[in-house]
């Protein structure tokens, strides 16, 4: 008789420490990793014509999209000189993945035209990004400090 | 008559030259030649200082004449001389910029080589390797970058021209890109690509991309229900997109002490009394196939139900779970899917407090993985 009781004695207590722990179960919607925008707004990109003052300076990756992506560039850095010429570094798969560097010279055409070593990239800008465009692929940069 | 002629010719020549010494004798006392200076003007001695006087006077008169004409003349000589610097300053000039853009010209010339020959270097490597694993044969090192298609090592196919431009984009006026030809080594922004490439409807084997990957679980108990969710997940899968059904297979591990609840204490519980995570750190998954497998081309996505084996607590069972799947933006492959499974099925006790609070036995588990192509990885 006096276990029952016992118990019953604890069931509040029991109860009343169980109930500050809330509830945690992960959402449907929220189950998927939630991808990185880089700062991007999605909703309202509000691109603009490139012009030369973009171009210089140090810029990293912060989306590549398209068959480029897919084989596979993870990461691509680009630095570009006032004189015209430019650097860049790119992680790309292998056994072991590795860091490609290159480099060459860069020129700012009509309409947005940004010709790298000869070939023809439409490019442009937004604040701090700039999106450049190829028939395999297109890569969003950012700005990056050099501190 | 001709020897009378002559020697009245004789006779003639020695009388004239008999007459002339005649002559010459009477007249060579008579005759005298003096030889003296001329008197001058008013009888006046010739003077020295004045001639030299003279002499210098002509020369100012010389010396003022020319400066008078110099004087008329420098200035357009100076400014002749001027014009011609300039037209040789320019021609300099013009001639200096041709270097200048001859040497740019070869510096990019000399760039695009230094490319070319890590391209053909590349393609060498590639060849290389190609043939210690093939027969014996002949290498045949390309002779352009981009004369021939470098074979990729998965197979390739492009989307076909009625495939739908990709969803999900953040712009709804893409920037337009020039169409281009197919090159032998596939380039971005001029890095080189490895040679794989996405296709949809070829075998291509996949790798789970851990940070943007989670698995979990849902369990109700008696007062509140609770998540435990992991990213340390490790897995390979292969599967042909266009025709999954019997083309895929993979093994997915998930790290069984690295589930969180988010709660210390019952992640503790869970680890230790229930999983048993030291006796059973992983739980795998083995992919079998996907049965009854839908594919549409046209928007990159798959559904089907993923069959296969789960091991969970050492405890080895059949399992089922639906599952879609979505190749993104960055050809990324997303699957999503969820099933029930039963702890007792593989031997795991339900958390119980006092047999008052108590866990269901039933619990959902969850997948939402991120893939890419594996490339030599």
């Amino acid at each position: 008789m006096r276990l029952p009781l016992a118990c019953a004695a604890l069931v509040p207590l029991v109860l009343g420490a169980t109930a500050c722990i809330p509830s945690n179960v992960v959402a449907k919607r929220d189950r998927a990793v939630e991808l990185d925008s880089g700062g991007l707004d999605p909703a309202n990109p509000a691109w603009r014509p490139l012009v030369a003052e973009d171009l210089e300076g140090l810029y990293r990756s912060v989306r590549i999209t398209g068959d480029a992506a897919a084989s596979v560039l993870w990461m691509a850095y680009y630095f570009a000189g006032k004189d015209g010429k430019y650097s860049g570094a790119a992680l790309v798969t292998g056994a072991p993945p590795s860091f490609q560097t290159l480099a060459g010279r860069f020129e700012l055409q009509e309409e947005s035209i940004l010709v790298m070593d000869g070939q023809r990239v439409p490019a442009r800008a937004m604040e701090r990004y700039l999106e450049l465009a190829t028939h395999n692929g297109t890569v969003i940069l950012e700005r990056a400090p050099i501190e | 008559m001709q020897k009378l002629l002559s020697g009245i010719g004789i006779l003639g020549l020695a009388v004239w030259t008999v007459g002339g010494a005649a002559a010459w004798y009477a007249v060579k006392e008579k005759v005298q030649i003096t030889i003296s200076e001329a008197p001058i003007a008013g009888n006046r001695r010739v003077d020295r200082v004045s001639l030299v006087e003279e002499a210098v006077a002509g020369l100012r008169q010389d010396v003022q004449a020319l400066a008078r004409a110099l004087e008329t003349n420098l200035p357009a000589l100076a400014a002749e001389l001027d014009r011609c610097a300039g037209k040789r300053a320019d021609e300099l000039e013009r001639t200096l910029r041709g270097i200048a853009q001859r040497l740019a010209e070869r510096d990019a010339a000399l760039e695009k080589l230094a490319t070319a020959s890590r391209d053909h270097r590349a393609a060498l490597e590639t060849l290389l390797a190609r043939g210690e694993k093939a027969a014996p044969g002949p290498v045949v090192m390309p002779t352009a970058v981009h004369a021939e298609p470098d074979p990729p090592t998965t197979p390739v196919a492009k989307r076909t021209k009625a495939d739908p431009p990709e969803k999900g984009r953040q712009d709804r006026n893409p920037i337009a890109v020039p169409a281009q030809r197919e090159t032998a080594v596939r380039r971005f922004l001029s890095f080189r690509l490895p040679s794989a490439a996405f296709a949809f409807d070829n075998n291509q084997s996949f790798e789970i991309i851990p940070s943007l990957s989670r698995v979990g679980f849902d369990a109700k108990s008696t007062l509140h229900d609770f998540s435990g969710v992991t990213s340390k997940i490790e897995g390979r899968f292969s599967s042909n997109l266009a025709a999954p059904a019997g083309s895929t297979k993979g093994r997915i591990t998930v790290a069984a002490g690295s589930l969180d609840t988010g709660l210390a204490s019952r992640n503790e519980a869970m680890h230790d009394d229930h999983l048993d995570v030291k006796a059973h750190p992983d739980i795998v998954f083995e992919l079998e196939d996907l049965r009854a497998a839908t594919s549409a081309a046209s928007t990159m996505t798959v559904s089907g139900t993923a069959v296969g084996k789960l091991m969970l607590h050492g405890v080895t069972r059949a399992v089922e779970m639906p599952v879609r799947a979505k190749v993104d933006e960055s050809r990324r492959l997303f699957v999503e899917g969820e099933t029930a499974l039963k702890l007792s099925d593989y031997e795991i006790q339900a958390p119980s407090k006092l047999g008052l609070i108590s866990m269901e036995d039933e619990v959902r588990i969850w997948i939402s993985l991120r893939a890419r192509l594996g490339v030599g990885r």
